[in-house]
């Protein structure tokens, strides 16, 4: 066996940590070799220094009794924490270390900002910068629609665009969006009532507007124009 | 007249807890709520950890919150204790990993220039001793030794573990625990040999042939 080898059992000796079988070959090893000797003579000093000088700490005295006041505070605790736990342990098991929970804090974040961002510069585009009048017209099924070019306010405009797609819906059509002001524009304003209440109005014996039960809805005023004439939209030329 | 605890007991036909219980036998009668039962665990480990989780840490507050969190851990999960481990396994590893958890928390703090750890490991040593005993020194060399050999050294030395314990508690396979405890004490001799040479030079009186140093 060599020097080195020994040596790295030389504590395990010292304390009786070794099969027999090991404890014979170092002692054996130890009575032929003085160098390895004297480094088990140190590695007995050390041991002993180890045993006899590592001091025994206490708690102190109150340890008990502060222990026991938090035991019978519990139940309530338990309680409180499973509350708490469910997303805070999906939050944990998904993302086991602070950086990645930071990470994905960043992720979060950067996503909410491009839809933001998306949805501005969308709506900006959509709204054009020389319309004048600046409502949508949305028919049910159909995708938005904008409407009014410069100096192009007329509800012919409008209807002529709801007409186009108004057979997919035979019997109405949704004007969404439309301020009072624009309708005014397309719409005689004395055909209001005192309460500002659009009375049904016959447009070229056609369209007759009344106002949609939806008109709470967050979206706007909604305008419901049922159809209550089959005859083509096309062939309102004269109004 | 019987004390209250008796008279709580007494319901649950638990009969009242003996010192020379074994651990097992405690923490079933834990679980039907017996404070008196756990208090008899408590003092048989409080201060066997309590020696383990301040040498550790290196602040004597923190390791006694840490020892009560050990504790009320255990009360708290005395239902899903399982009778085929052996209970001092199963207090050893929850805090151990309160420990390993207290450092890591400890290490964020130095990470944003508050270094608290240095400063502990420094007053701890030499308000208890003094900075001249060979406790001092002894002490100051165990909390120099990084985490994972401390732990090993500790387990072993201080809280005379098996190895198959340790290992057990500590999650690491046997090969390397005992690895980990030889290291840390060559480590240590390392540290120790030219201080306790020059502290028994300074003692005339040494009981060590100085030759050996």
């Amino acid at each position: 066996m060599k020097c080195r080898k020994v040596r790295q059992y030389l504590y395990g000796y010292c304390k009786n940590e070794l099969t027999p079988a090991e404890s014979d070959r170092i002692k054996a090893h130890l009575d032929s070799c003085a160098e390895c000797a004297k480094e088990m003579e140190k590695v007995a000093v050390v041991s002993t220094l180890l045993k006899d000088s590592l001091e025994v700490f206490v708690p102190s005295p109150d340890f008990n009794e502060k222990l026991l006041v938090k035991i019978r505070s519990m139940p309530l605790e338990v309680e409180e924490k499973k509350r708490q736990t469910w997303w805070q342990k999906l939050l944990h098991e998904t993302f086991p270390s602070i950086r990645l929970r930071w990470a994905a804090a960043g992720a979060v974040s950067v996503i909410i900002l491009a839809v933001v961002a998306t949805m501005v510069t969308q709506k900006r585009f959509s709204q054009g910068p020389e319309s004048i009048v600046s409502d949508n017209i949305y028919t049910e099924g159909q995708d938005l629609v904008s409407s009014g070019e410069k100096g192009d306010s007329s509800l012919e405009k409008i209807f002529e665009q709801a007409g186009r797609t108004s057979t997919l819906s035979d019997k109405s059509f949704v004007i969404e969006n439309l301020s009072t002001a624009s309708l005014d524009k397309v719409f005689d304003s004395t055909k209001r009532g005192e309460d500002g209440r659009i009375t049904p109005v016959d447009l070229n014996r056609r369209f007759i507007i009344e106002r949609s039960p939806y008109q709470n809805l967050s979206r706007g005023n909604h305008y419901v124009l049922p159809v209550v004439s089959s005859q083509p939209a096309s062939k309102k030329t004269d109004y | 007249m019987p004390s209250p605890d008796s008279e709580l007991n007494r319901d649950r036909q638990v009969p009242d807890s003996k010192i020379n219980d074994s651990d097992k036998d405690l923490l079933e009668r834990v679980k039907a709520n017996d404070t008196g039962a756990f208090s008899i665990l408590v003092d048989r480990y409080k201060v066997k950890l309590f020696n383990l989780i301040y040498r550790m840490l290196q602040n004597r507050e923190e390791a006694e919150d840490i020892l009560q969190e050990t504790f009320l851990r255990v009360f708290k999960e005395r239902e899903r204790f399982d009778p085929t481990y052996s209970f001092s396994t199963w207090i050893y590893t929850i805090a151990l990993n309160l420990c390993r958890n207290e450092l890591k928390r400890k290490k964020k703090f130095r990470f944003f220039g508050l270094d608290l750890i240095k400063d502990d490991r420094r007053y701890a040593v030499e308000k208890t001793f003094g900075s001249g005993s060979l406790s001092a020194v002894l002490e100051k060399a165990i909390a120099s030794l990084p985490e994972k050999y401390r732990t090993a050294f500790l387990l072993r030395e201080v809280n005379q573990l098996s190895y198959e314990e340790m290992s057990e508690s500590m999650g690491v396979p046997l090969g390397t625990v005992k690895s980990r405890v030889n290291r840390a004490r060559f480590m240590l001799q390392g540290q120790l040999s030219p201080k306790i040479k020059e502290h028994y030079e300074v003692s005339k009186s040494s009981p060590i042939p100085l030759w050996l140093l």
